[in-house]
């Protein structure tokens, strides 16, 4: 257990900018997950923390003292490789005991500590088979308890769900959990599902094209994010751009593309600014009757229909060509349910969930 | 469709043409071996064991053997602790002319056997060192040398560089990663390296004829004297016995180490 702390690494190859200013601080046994699209530089990241890659400038601290001239065998981090990397040639008992042998360990202790980690990650009986021997799933506990059994101050997984199938990931996921409880170890997962990293992690750091630009916990990121790339890359959202045609205290009136909308925001706006705003498609009802009394209604006609399970996703378009995505479920799913592919409907949202991303038009 | 037929049916043929021309020596020279004949014929009117009671006619051919096994089973363990370093160099790592220095390391294969035995030998005489088993063994290891260091890339090119990170991170030092994970992840490369060096060194004649002197004589040297000489099967009992050997340990090595898939894709 210890903190982590990146203080404002860069890291280039070339003329190549591969990290820009990344700085990071992670508690004592917190879950953070380090979520970017694909070659965002999030490996990279974790590769400065293992200490497979040496930032150009910046520090890495483990527990306050920096290891930037540590090599990875003195470093005390656990890691799992998205390809697991486990010794093809030793049987998963080997594989688990591998770094308490490099240790000064009695092999009394050495024997303990193994059976209790194979015991931990649920893999009893399958001690002596070799890597090419198990599912994906068993691979996957195998990989972590090799990292674990070290007792690391860190332990960093780099996408370590991402070959398996949903199913599997879904437990995976929760086992990864419960071992994160018990073993209150310091985390940080990499990974590019944005599902995954909301529902493992206790704060989510966003990263694009080697920055971070937004760090918060799961729901802060999801509900409030206050960058538009943030509220894009998480989960489905409509964003659209438009200008402030009224400001009030607390509330501002911006008029886009056919139709205008009233959004509550702390910044302070003045007429005419540019502006972006962004719905949840989960915050758009859908309505079959007009509605009047409301201050955002958007009429349009629907386009499609998804039927999804757990809820209905309805594609709208307006007169003026602009595309919504609204998502019904349980209550809400009669009223739009009858909604037919090329009805007529009115879509209202409460200001308190139109985001105001103000600055980046 | 039928030229698409047609295409496998020429592709088919060609494949089997290739492998009738790699054999047709390999069969031809076991056949001969056990002809009644005093000369070589082919198909054999009769049958008899007698040149293979004969091989011990060939001058010197036990010593000889001894000394071309020697050598040969010398520059193979020599060449392969050579090639180790170098191969892990050109695979794991980035230095200025990597890309010069690789090509120079395996450019004996581009040289001719004749201008690399001329050159060892002018080398030699210039440094004054006296022509022993010593100096075959170096002559032998510039020729064979390459074929380890193809070998070994390969290997570690197909190897997952990752597996060498997770040991380091467990808290392997350098030379424990080494020992326990990159090792054997050399194994292939190790066996066939070996292998290529050992086989091409026993049979080699261009190059040993500009290096031996004084009695010192190899088994391909021994049994090229003997044929020209003299033009019975002989020579052909003593290959018999030579394939079937190098073809069991051919067979061992690829059942046990997947070795044959190395040297095609290196
Ligand atoms: N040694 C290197 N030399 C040159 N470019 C590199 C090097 N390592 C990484 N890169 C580049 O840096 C960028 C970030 O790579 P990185 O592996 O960290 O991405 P990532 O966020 O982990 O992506 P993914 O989700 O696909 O794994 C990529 O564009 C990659 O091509
Ligand atoms: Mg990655």
């Amino acid at each position: 257990m210890a903190r982590v702390d990146l203080d404002q690494i860069s890291f280039s190859v070339g003329a190549t900018k591969i990290l820009q200013d990344v700085s990071l601080n992670v508690t004592n046994g917190e879950f953070l997950a380090l979520l970017g699209p694909s070659g965002c530089g999030k490996t990279t990241t974790l590769r400065c923390i293992a200490g497979f890659v040496t930032p150009t400038s910046g520090n890495v601290r483990i527990n306050g003292e920096s290891v930037v001239n540590l090599r990875p065998n003195r470093r005390n981090v656990g890691l799992v490789f998205q390809d697991y990397a486990l010794f093809p040639h030793m049987t998963v008992r080997q594989n688990i005991a591998y770094g308490l042998e490099r240790r000064n360990i009695s092999k009394a202790d050495i024997d303990k500590r193994a059976n209790e980690m194979v015991s931990i990650v649920r893999m009893e009986g399958y001690e002596k088979r070799r890597p090419n021997e198990l599912s994906g799933g068993q691979r996957q506990r195998v990989a972590l308890a090799r990292a674990l059994v070290i007792k690391p101050d860190v332990l960093l997984l780099d996408e370590p769900l991402g070959a398996l199938d949903r199913l599997l990931r879904e437990q995976m996921q929760i086992e990864l959990k419960r071992i994160h409880r018990e073993l209150e170890i310091t985390t940080i997962i990499v990974t590019h599902d944005q599902e995954e990293a909301l529902s493992l992690a206790d704060r989510i750091a966003v990263m694009f094209d080697g920055r971070i630009v937004e760090i918060g916990s799961p729901s802060i990121l999801y509900e409030q994010p206050e960058n538009r790339d943030v509220m894009s890359f998480l989960g489905t959202s409509n964003i659209y751009a438009g200008s402030v045609i009224a400001a009030g205290k607390g509330e501002i009136t911006v008029e886009c593309d056919g139709f205008s909308v009233q959004a509550r925001t702390t910044q302070v706006s003045s007429v005419g600014n540019r502006t972006y705003i962004g719905i949840r498609p989960e915050h758009i009802r859908i309505s079959i009757t007009p509605i009047n009394d409301e201050p955002n209604v958007v009429h349009g006609w629907v386009e499609t229909t998804v039927y999804k399970g757990t809820h209905l996703e309805i594609y709208v378009r307006t007169s003026a060509d602009v595309g919504f995505l609204a998502r019904a479920s349980d209550a809400s799913l009669t009223e739009a349910g009858k909604a037919a592919v090329g009805d007529p409907v009115y879509m209202t949202f409460d200001s308190n969930h139109v985001l105001v991303f103000e600055g980046e038009a | 469709m039928s030229e698409d037929r047609l295409f496998r049916y020429f592709i088919t043929w060609l494949g089997w043409a290739a492998m009738l021309f790699l054999v047709f020596p390999v069969v031809l020279t076991v056949v001969v071996s056990f002809s009644g004949s005093q000369f070589i014929e082919f198909p054999p009117k009769s049958l008899s064991v007698d040149w293979y009671t004969n091989i011990a006619k060939i001058n010197k051919i036990g010593e000889a053997t001894l000394l071309s096994l020697l050598i040969a089973a010398l520059t193979g363990l020599l060449t392969v602790a050579m090639a180790i370093p170098a191969a892990l160099a050109l695979a794991r790592y980035d230095f200025p002319c990597k890309g010069a220095i690789s090509a120079f390391l395996l450019s004996p294969v581009a040289v001719p056997m004749i201008a690399i035995g001329i050159a060892i030998l002018q080398f030699f005489i210039w440094t004054g060192l006296p022509f022993n088993w010593l100096t075959l063994l170096v002559g032998h290891m510039v020729l064979v040398s390459a074929y380890p260091v193809r070998t070994l890339i390969a290997s570690l090119t197909l190897s997952n560089p990752s597996l060498e990170e997770a040991a380091a991170s467990l808290g392997a030092s350098r030379w424990t990663v080494f020992r326990t994970v990159t090792l054997s992840q050399l194994t292939p490369g190790l066996i066939s390296g070996f292998l290529f060096a050992f086989l091409i060194s026993f049979d080699n004649y261009p190059i040993s004829i500009f290096l031996v002197r004084s009695g010192l004589t190899t088994m391909p040297i021994e049994v090229f004297n003997y044929i020209s000489q003299q033009l019975d099967p002989t020579p052909a009992a003593f290959s018999t016995i030579y394939i079937i050997i190098v073809s069991a340990i051919i067979i061992f090595a690829e059942r046990r180490f997947g070795v044959i898939s190395l040297s095609v894709k290196g």
